[in-house]
């Protein structure tokens, strides 16, 4: 390891022991960390965007490039410099059109492909779950899929009723619709618990991953000092 | 010049005349009415307009008027129920009554045929209108005593001033002043009063004064600072904290400081054997495109789940075009082919090229997949990437023009929103039967229940799946290699296994003390 190695590794180090000081409660040390992050961060991003994305893309092909990059590239320098007038109250409604635009794009991308990626794709595979054709032509094993798919089939049902409020009649006493709602809404219980133990296990995984990883590095820099003296 | 305010209609008046000259016209009139014999001795009804009819009774208002006028010891009274002085009017009367025409005398205002007596006997209409008017009036005789007092009282101020403003009397004040022959304006309007004056005071109860005195003492103490009640420094919940905290670093540290013989990795994981598979049928130096869409916080989760699967593909000579849509992807990428964890050494530009960051989120990410070398010309080092001086792309992305030129699509990523966002924009080429591009994700274990659903629909827009540890663990068994995943998976096994005890333990105290503590009581009442 290098001076550069060393010097990193230590700074690590410190900064790994100032975050696990949260233990103690809430305290200063935790919060240069936590402050310190948020400052490197941000200024590491706008650093990547400034060199991999404003020069190269915005003002190289004006300065460098032919006559018709210089004139498209002048489009988002102006839409650009539209949006920063919107610091100004006075002039703020000049940045009006370039967020309308960002806006708009935005939304119709997520849009277009929330309903052609997930939710058109995910209604067919549910209707597929139980076709046997389709399962033959992916899959070999038949009966399990088949069992996944009726189970996924009643959990699906079983939430949906879960979720089903409104009210069906005004009558004091409930119907046989009613009772079979809440009957179902209850199968629907168990699944949404098993789906939030779920989240829970895998946050759980994902935070205990990191946890190790912090301690490996801790070990690992304490061996290589020992290394280092012996 | 000075002016009073009328005491009967609040206008304001010259000093020299204690009533204005409206009130004075209508008390005239009042006085005249009463004492012509006409009037005041017949037993028929005289409202304002059948004045003059025989038939009809006299109203109530105008006895009682009477009866109070002619009654000496009583004041009078008008008929907003004002009290008249008897004597005032005696003294100012005469006068007045020269100067100003009587409705008696001069009555066009209630009605211009049929007010005046005179102007009535004398002609000035033409018959067929007085006919008219006397049918009409001796047909509504009945009609009329039947009418409510009280709103022929209100419109007497109404025709007072009519009277007042006819046809030929003189206005004295204001800008027409001099003038003759106005019309009067609406009374509302034109009415003029003094405001009168109200008290500041509220008028409240003593219980209310309480409650005032009330709420203002809590505001006051609202704004005052009070010391807060000191806790102490080491609460049950500090002690639950340490004590998890401790039980599961002793774990981690006695896994990873006294390693035993290692843990066997999970035998199969579906997701991880596909991937596995896919990998296999790839052609030699295939085009792989590498998205890193992950934080640093993640890192050694991300690591040793990608490391045994980018260890098989450049085993089977792979070549990467690395892309994020997160600014710290970029340098998490290089990070990642460059800190030696894993078994081949990539050259950048040669094996592998970091187009970097892509701005604009899904629009940016579609503009990407539309086309690639129009997007990111330029790679994270500045090197034109599509083009170079040769006139040639650079070796990486030699016969890529399109995104479905790639043999594979790698995701990392760790948020669900950004993982959902490829699958969305990437699902159309991916599931379309022409292209051999396949779309694997390596994730978070937290983002498992997320990206799960798109690997088990059909057909299958996400072709392969290896989440967290485990699954980096069950592909690092599947190509026979143990290296980053296996520093991990010691500690791992034991800190889950902790963990689970933990909730475990914790559940039944939660549960069962309490239960046990409420039957031992149960029995110490019983005993």
């Amino acid at each position: 390891m290098g001076w550069a190695d060393w010097i990193g590794a230590l700074f690590g180090f410190v900064l790994t022991l100032l975050v696990f000081s949260y233990l103690i409660g809430d305290n200063p040390l935790f919060r240069i960390t936590l402050h310190l992050f948020i400052g490197v961060s941000a200024g590491f991003a706008a650093t990547v965007v400034i060199y991999n994305v404003i020069f190269p893309r915005m003002f190289a092909p004006l300065l460098s490039g032919q006559g018709s990059e210089q004139i498209l590239a002048l489009v988002p320098i102006i839409l650009s410099g539209l949006l920063v007038t919107k610091i100004s109250p006075r002039f703020a409604f000049l940045g009006n059109f370039p967020m309308a635009y960002i806006v708009g794009v935005s939304a119709a991308a997520a849009i277009g492909g929330a309903v052609l990626g997930t939710l058109i794709p995910q209604t067919l595979a549910s209707m597929n779950l139980l076709d046997v054709q389709a399962i033959q032509a992916f899959d070999a094993q038949l009966g399990l899929r088949m069992v996944n798919g009726i189970i996924i089939l009643i959990g699906t049902l079983t939430t949906l009723a879960y979720f089903q409020f409104s009210s069906l009649s005004n009558l004091t006493e409930k119907t046989q619709l009613q009772t079979w709602i809440e009957a179902l809404g209850q199968i629907g219980q168990v699944f949404v618990a098993i789906t939030f133990g779920f989240l829970f296990a895998g946050v759980f995984n994902a935070a205990l991953t990191a946890l190790i990883g912090r301690v490996v590095f801790v070990v690992d820099f304490f061996k290589s000092i020992i290394d280092l003296v012996i | 010049m000075d002016e009073i305010n009328c005491p009967l209609c609040g206008k304001p008046n010259p000093v020299e005349n204690k009533y204005c000259e409206y009130c004075l016209g209508y008390l005239e009139n009042e006085e005249s009415s009463i004492k012509d014999p006409e009037f005041s001795d017949s037993d028929e009804n005289q409202d304002g307009l059948g004045g003059h009819s025989s038939e009809v009774e006299k109203p109530e208002w105008l006895s009682s008027q009477e009866g109070s006028i002619s009654s000496e010891s009583e004041p009078a009274q008008d008929d907003l129920g004002l009290a008249l002085p008897a004597a005032d009017t005696s003294d100012w009367m005469p006068g007045s009554s020269k100067e100003e025409p009587s409705m008696q005398d001069e009555d066009p205002a209630v009605s211009p045929f049929v007010g005046g007596g005179e102007g009535t006997e004398s002609g000035e209409i033409p018959s067929w209108l007085n006919d008219a008017l006397v049918e009409e009036s001796s047909s509504e005789g009945d009609d009329i005593e039947d009418t409510p007092e009280i709103p022929r009282e209100q419109d007497q101020p109404d025709e007072q001033e009519k009277i007042q403003k006819t046809p030929g009397s003189l206005e004295s004040a204001g800008p027409l002043a001099g003038l003759t022959g106005l019309l009067s304006a609406e009374p509302g309007v034109a009415r003029i009063r003094k405001p009168g004056a109200y008290s500041t005071k509220v008028r409240i109860s003593e219980n209310q004064q309480e409650h005032v005195e009330l709420l203002q003492g809590l505001l006051e103490d609202e704004g005052q600072p009070k010391p807060l009640p000191r806790k102490s420094p080491i609460s049950q919940q500090h002690i639950l904290r340490w004590g998890i905290a401790i039980v599961l670093l002793l774990a981690i540290f006695w896994s990873i400081l006294l390693p035993n013989e290692q843990s066997a990795f999970p035998v199969y994981d579906e997701g991880s054997a596909e991937l596995n598979r896919l990998v296999n049928q790839l052609p030699e130096e295939a085009k792989i495109l590498v998205g890193f869409d992950y934080e640093p916080g993640l890192v050694d989760e991300l690591d040793s789940a990608a490391a045994p699967v980018f260890n098989h593909l450049m085993n089977q000579g792979a070549v990467f075009t690395l892309i994020s849509t997160s600014p710290n992807g970029p340098v998490l990428a290089e990070r990642f082919f460059q800190a030696g964890k894993l078994e081949y050494e990539y050259i950048s530009g040669l094996e592998y090229i970091n187009l970097g960051y892509i701005p604009g989120g899904a629009a940016g990410l579609i503009s990407f997949i539309e086309n690639p070398s129009g997007t990111t010309p330029y790679s994270i080092d500045g090197v034109a990437v599509w083009e170079t001086e040769t006139g040639e792309p650079i070796p990486p992305v030699i016969g890529i023009e399109l995104i479905s030129d790639y043999e594979m699509i790698v995701l990392l990523v760790d948020d669900p929103d950004l993982a959902r966002i490829w699958i969305e924009q990437l699902s159309p080429i991916i599931t379309n039967p022409q292209t051999l591009t396949s779309l694997v994700l390596i994730t978070s274990a937290q983002l498992e229940p997320v990206v799960r659903p798109y690997y088990e629909s059909l057909p299958q827009p996400v072709n392969g799946l290896v989440v967290g540890l485990r699954g980096g663990a069950s592909y690092s068994r599947l190509i026979g290699g143990d290296q980053l995943p296996g520093k991990f998976w010691d500690a791992f096994g034991m800190g889950t296994f902790v963990a689970a005890l933990l909730i475990l333990v914790g559940g039944l105290g939660y549960y069962v003390v309490p239960e046990l503590s409420r039957t031992v009581r149960g029995e110490e009442k019983v005993d």
